[in-house]
């Protein structure tokens, strides 16, 4: 093409006002559609035009999650290692790492540790780690997350193994989420806590984890293996969703409403506190929510009770009865909705248990079929028996009609 | 585009807010959504926009503030309820189809909402138009992101150019 028709072309094109428009925006939006670019794509964008030369470098976003296009664990490792080096020293405002799905664990996981460190000593706000590896979860190594400037924390299919996870020297972690994670942790602590998405978890198979997040608003709890956790006070809690899926809320002896405080895994040092997971929420002191939003303290207003349609023995144990005098819960402003198949005898044991706690039958409205509740997740909806507390939100009568 | 209808009735009428393009046309919106705007809000906190005054936006055309309005009134409610924690599963469904549909337009329109976003500072917005683009690059090479974003095609010192630093960053094009 010669020069002057390509010039033609260029003014042509130009007077059209698509063409490169792009690299006409101001540093701020440009670095925005950067910002959301696996950081080997922001790298690339350098060849396009001279105006595109050194973008890539103060693009606050480390990316890697396209790993599935690396030939293998060391070129993965090769890049990022680069791509850090000639970064250097700025400002990273979110950083996502993935490690890469190799059998050779050791290649995969070589620099996670150092990866997430430059995040957060450069100021990461938002942090997410992903194992991606078939063969093995990454173990989280003991005292790494401590961040002044850390808000959101995501961990995904990480082993986390130490007596006490404690994100006290994380003043700012307002989002904690954990999923797919094998959780072999005594106690969990963050004094600033917000918000707790637990989903798909493993935890021990015999002791309860120990939740202790005095702060938190939002509670998702869900689809989780194993022990159930105890829930410590949480007196701001104003939403909640519990699904108990295949994890096991009841001891060895099959004290169904928490720890019979005998058997192994019981504590039986926490029977104030009561150590059962509904209990963690339903203990006078959490039932009084209180709300940041509105001046009237609100208590849980609505449970939904609801029931696979295969048989659910662990839920209902035989005869065993619910003791309302050695566990008192407050429930007068509670409204019941119980979600089945049928009500057949385990349900009107429910029913019947509900009005010994002092829920009348006018106040429980059964409905069939069940609605499944869809997580903020990809994969569907179980089927489950699951417990969802929902508080009302204004000040609207309390009423069954939806 | 046709404003929102006032509150009907429940809540009392909402508060609007009417805002001007840099052409002269008016938009009447309520004065919720107007705020997902940063550079609005305190405007209008301090009862601007209000009455016959409205607030000239000579930065944005009627056809950008049109679209840009469409986003705002959708997640207006959404963002009143504090990044929505309490959504159901459909809201939010709801709110990513509309998303996902409003930004299938032309890239010139996008970059045109890239600024208006800016502009305004409408975090939301701003993300979504940019990931939309960031979209369009992902996983492409050089050759093929200039043509998708209507680069003309490189002159032969461009492309020597190219050459040159694809060598220089090998690291990034092995």
């Amino acid at each position: 093409m010669s020069a002057e028709r390509e010039a033609a072309r260029r003014k042509k094109a130009a007077s059209e006002g698509d063409v490169d428009r792009l690299s006409a925006l101001p540093d701020g939006p440009l670095q925005t559609v950067l910002s959301f670019l696996p950081s080997r794509d922001a790298v690339r964008t350098s060849v396009l035009a001279s105006r595109w030369r050194n973008q890539w470098k103060s693009v606050p976003a480390v990316r890697i999650t396209d790993v599935r296009r690396y030939q293998s664990a060391d070129h993965l490792n090769s890049f990022v290692n680069y791509f850090l080096l000639f970064r250097g020293p700025l400002p990273v405002s979110e950083m996502e790492i993935s490690g890469y799905d190799d059998e050779d664990t050791a290649a995969a996981f070589m620099f996670m540790e150092q990866w997430i460190r430059y995040g957060l000593s450069n100021g990461a706000r938002v942090l997410h780690v992903r194992s991606n590896n078939i063969n093995e979860r990454w173990p989280l190594p003991d005292g790494l997350l401590i961040s002044r400037q850390l808000v959101r924390l995501e961990l995904i299919d990480l082993h986390v193994e130490t007596p006490i996870l404690d994100f006290s020297s994380c003043h700012a972690l307002e989002d904690l989420r954990m999923k797919h994670c094998a959780i072999k942790i005594g106690r969990i602590v963050s004094p600033s806590v917000m918000r707790l998405c637990i989903t798909y978890c493993h935890f021990n198979s015999n002791d309860r984890t120990r939740i202790s997040f005095p702060c938190l608003t939002s509670l998702i709890l869900a689809d989780c293996y194993d022990r159930t956790p105890v829930l410590e006070s949480m007196p701001l809690l104003a939403s909640a969703f519990i699904r108990l899926q295949t994890g096991l809320d009841c001891c060895g002896k099959k004290y169904e409403t928490g720890d019979c405080g005998e058997c192994h895994g019981c504590d039986g040092s926490y029977t104030g506190i009561n150590s059962c997971i509904l209990d963690g929420l339903s203990a006078s002191k959490s039932l009084e929510l209180t709300s940041p939003q509105t001046e009237h303290a609100p208590a849980l207003e609505k449970l939904t009770l609801q029931f696979p349609k295969k048989p659910f023995e662990d839920i209902v144990d035989d005869g065993t009865i619910y003791d309302v005098s050695r566990e008192p819960v407050a429930l007068e402003h509670l409204t019941v909705e119980v979600k089945c198949h049928e009500v057949d005898e385990k349900i009107s044991r429910i029913l019947h248990l509900l009005e010994c706690c002092g829920v009348p039958s006018t106040k429980v409205n059964i409905l069939s079929p069940p609605e499944l509740i869809q997580l903020q997740d990809t994969e569907g909806p179980v089927p489950s028996t699951s417990f969802s507390f929902e508080q009302k939100k204004a000040l609207g009568a309390m009423s069954l009609d939806n | 585009m046709a404003a929102p209808e006032s509150g009907d009735g429940n809540n009392g009428a909402a508060r609007m807010v009417t805002l001007i393009s840099s052409d002269n046309t008016r938009f009447e919106v309520e004065a919720a959504a107007a705020s997902l705007s940063q550079t609005l809000q305190l405007t209008i906190l301090d009862g601007g926009g209000g009455g016959g005054d409205g607030i000239p936006l000579p930065n944005v055309d009627s056809a950008t503030l049109s679209k840009v309005l469409e986003y705002c009134i959708k997640h207006a409610p959404a963002a009143a309820n504090g990044g929505a924690p309490n959504a159901t599963a459909v809201d939010r469904a709801e709110l990513e189809r509309f998303d996902n549909e409003f930004v299938n337009i032309d890239q010139s329109v996008l970059y045109s909402l890239i600024m208006a976003a800016h502009n305004l500072e409408i975090e939301g917005l701003q993300s979504l138009v940019a990931k939309k683009v960031a979209d369009m690059i992902k996983g492409k090479s050089p050759m093929e992101i200039r043509r998708t974003l209507g680069f003309p095609d490189p002159t032969p010192e461009e492309q020597a150019e190219m050459n040159a630093h694809m060598l220089e960053y090998g690291w990034a094009y092995e």
